[in-house]
């Protein structure tokens, strides 16, 4: 079981960083430390936040790939802190990756938002 | 930017027929549009990158239930295309000289790296930049990028980037089809003559941290009253879902806790703030609305319960017979935080029956007090204004002329004077605008 | 004393009657050094919100204050209520209008004891106090566990001395009120 879920952390991983935000990051980012725009400790701040944040997104999206979901349902598989998935999910939201359903038992029911995505697009 | 789209040499206004408007809120907009209307024409300088002030984050309004933005939104238009009004937003005044009917105002203009001129607000540059901060328009709860607005109706359609964010990675320029984007823009300082002055800087909240026993800060389930009103409008982090931080469920009970940063000596605001029962009481009634089957029990903890203007008596017998809210005279001692569920339990005494309440609730809103904003010193002494006591400005005199401050020339309207709500805040604008208008069409004299 | 979680009798319910009223009461508090912030107190029951008392027994600062400021002097000063009082000062943290209630009380503590409503645990420790000149007495339990600690033993007080600074400042006058009364449990 473990290793299950260890295998769906690491295509989280991979998913990641097969995106825009974090190979112009590291990318761009270097060369603006060699050229001494940005400083070495803030681009180490800022890749690790952005690292952690699109990690933690594209593993929730793995869970909600297989259908819409509650933060409790969420946090219980990926085993995440439930207030941590919450600001995940609200973060989605803003960027229109994810919306909410509806609601059963107070618990609001997160869902992918299906779009024309240029990343699904260019796998081929 | 006017209509007709043409340079406005900010040097060469004529003073006897220019005013200035500090602080582009309802109350600053009200005067700026009454002055404008009369053919004079007006700067309206706003420190933020956008006009609205803090009405523009409100959810709904008391005593009708009005939708804040639906009643505002009209105004940041009709103040945008106004031929009259200049509107220089993400700009601060520096520097005061002069006297009424020939001032000289410096302003600096800060630079947000984005040519007004150019930028349409398509939001193409977004998706692009990496930098993902909290917006402190959505109190830190929602989201936005280092290049950005603060909301969706945005005054001027303008976006801004955050010098101190910003990596200059230049991922933005690349996707701007207009090129608007120019990361070596400078702040610029210009000096503008105008006759008169219209103060309206304003308000903040009390900082509730200063209340370690109420938890804010340290429980996820304890939170203001504007982040409140953030979570539960359709246009904030949450898309209007009411729901609670550390686990986003839907609240079956939830406290609201009033009086905190206002009627205290001991911690230095002595005085009233006005505005929070009645908003308060708004707040409860809107959760009853949003989520009536979910949200079983209102509570508001009070001193008083000041509802004193026309339609607020009413509003709070409503929320009590109509929408069931509970309403308990005592003021909240200490909050705790039940650790297996993270619910917030509330100690107080009601003081109608004595009675010891250990009351818990799944979420609690502390509803802050109202303070002068903290840039308001710094004008006071640029231009020679007296404060009083609470840091609010002080008028010539209290009665005869409510809106004159103690410098001939310079007026005061909204909050910057005192706290009030929307309605006396926009009368405060037009009166200040008249008073401001006057002494343009005297050239100075009073 | 006993300690109490039970509702005690409710003597509040009965009506005030003009003849219960002490009109200078409230003055004559607020005339001893620390008792002037409680002209001040609004009832807004910030204190009982926080102290730890109220939370267990149905002691309320605020209903103290608020009984004082009624002018009900008798019923104050003989209540066992006013003998409550933890002093642990949160109140005075929480007040918001600085009332410092338990500067009021200990000035209360003290009208009730020359008015002969002393509270009988704090007789029983002030006459411990003239006899022995300590407010518990020794014991060898106390001493041996001492000793097993490697502290220093106990001394015995300068009975002489203290006895002339007590009655110096009145306290074995205040003490002869209680001289006829039964002390015994």
């Amino acid at each position: 079981m473990t290793e299950k879920a260890n295998l769906a952390r690491v295509k989280a991983m991979a998913d990641a960083f097969s995106e825009e935000r974090l190979r112009w990051l590291i990318g761009k980012g270097d060369v603006q430390v060699q050229r001494g725009d940005l400083s070495e400790e803030k681009f180490k701040e800022l890749t690790k936040m952005a690292i952690t944040e699109e990690f933690e997104r594209n593993y929730i999206m793995q869970h909600l790939s297989k259908g819409p979901a509650t933060v409790k349902e969420i946090a219980k598989t990926t085993k995440m802190e439930p207030h941590r998935v919450l600001w995940n999910l609200l973060a989605m939201m803003k960027w229109n990756r994810v919306e909410i359903v509806g609601d059963k038992k107070r618990q609001y029911i997160f869902s992918m938002i299906e779009a024309l995505d240029a990343k699904t697009e260019s796998t081929t | 930017m006017t209509v007709a789209g043409e340079k406005v040499i900010f040097e060469e206004l004529q003073p006897s027929e220019t005013a200035m408007v500090i602080g582009g809120g309802v109350a600053g907009m009200q005067a700026a549009l009454d002055i404008a209307d009369q053919n004079y024409k007006v700067v309206l300088v706003e420190r933020t990158p956008s006009i609205g002030g803090v009405m523009a984050m409100l959810d709904k309004t008391f005593p009708t239930l009005d939708c804040s933005a639906c009643i505002l939104t009209p105004r940041l238009s009709e103040v945008a295309r106004h031929p009259n009004i200049e509107l220089l937003t993400y700009s601060e005044v520096v520097g005061l000289s002069g006297d009424a009917g020939d001032f000289r105002v410096r302003v600096r203009r800060k630079a947000r790296k984005v040519d007004e001129e150019k930028c349409s607000g398509c939001g193409d540059c977004v998706p692009h930049c990496p930098v993902q901060v909290s917006n402190e328009f959505d109190q830190d709860l929602g989201f936005r990028k280092a290049i950005y607005i603060g909301f969706p109706q945005n005054t001027p359609l303008v976006y801004t980037i955050d010098e101190e964010n910003c990596i200059k990675c230049e991922m933005c320029m690349k996707s701007c089809e207009r090129e608007a984007i120019d990361l070596n823009q400078e702040d610029e300082e210009i000096e503008i003559p105008v006759g008169a002055i219209v103060i309206a800087t304003g308000y903040e909240l009390y900082d509730v941290r200063n209340y370690p026993r109420l938890g804010y800060g340290r429980y996820k389930n304890v939170m203001h009253a504007l982040e409140y009103e953030r979570i539960i409008n359709a246009a904030g982090p949450t898309a209007g879902n009411l729901m609670r931080l550390s686990d986003g469920t839907i609240p079956r009970s939830i406290g609201f806790i009033q009086c905190v940063g206002a009627r205290d000596v001991s911690k230095g605001v002595p005085n009233c703030s006005r505005i929070c029962c009645m908003y308060a009481i708004k707040n409860a009634v809107m959760a009853k609305e949003l989520q009536h089957d979910n949200v079983k029990n209102v509570t508001l903890y009070y001193a008083d319960l000041r509802a004193f203007g026309k339609g607020f008596e009413e509003f709070s017998e409503m929320a009590k017979t109509r929408f069931g809210v509970k309403f308990v005279r005592g003021r909240v001692g200490e909050v705790y935080e039940n650790p297996k569920n993270d619910n917030i339990i509330i100690r107080v005494e009601d003081t109608e029956t004595g009675k010891f309440l250990e009351h818990e609730h799944e979420l609690v809103v502390v509803s802050p007090g109202i303070q002068p904003p903290k840039t308001l010193k710094e004008i006071a002494n640029q231009m020679r204004l007296e404060l009083d006591e609470d840091g609010f400005l002080t008028v010539d005199h209290p009665s005869i002329t409510p809106v004159d401050t103690t410098v001939p020339g310079i007026y005061v309207c909204g909050c910057a004077e005192g706290p009030k709500d929307i309605p006396d805040s926009v009368a405060a604008g037009s009166a200040a605008a008249m008073r401001a208008s006057i002494t343009l069409a005297k050239g100075g004299g009073a | 004393m006993g300690q109490t979680d039970e509702m005690r009798s409710q003597k509040d319910d009965v009506p005030i009657r003009d003849e219960d009223v002490d009109r200078e009461f409230k003055y004559e508090v607020a005339d001893h050094f620390g008792g002037e912030g409680l002209l001040r107190c609004l009832k807004c029951g910030a204190c009982s919100g926080g102290c730890p008392v109220a939370a267990v027994t149905d002691y309320r600062p605020r209903k103290v204050l608020g009984n004082v400021l009624l002018g009900l002097k008798d019923l104050v000063l003989s209540s066992d209520d006013i003998w409550m009082c933890a002093a642990c000062f949160t109140c005075e943290e929480r007040c918001v209008q600085e009332v410092n209630f338990t500067d009021v009380i200990t000035i209360l503590r003290n009208m009730a004891v020359r008015e002969g409503h002393a509270s009988k645990g704090y007789l029983d420790m002030a006459r411990t106090v003239l006899q022995h000149g300590r407010v518990v007495p020794m014991t060898h339990a106390v001493n041996r566990m001492r000793d097993k600690l490697g502290l220093p033993e106990l001394q015995e007080p300068d009975m002489e001395e203290l006895s002339q600074i007590m009655s110096s400042a009145g306290f074995d006058k205040i003490l002869s009120i209680y001289a006829g009364r039964d002390t015994t449990e």
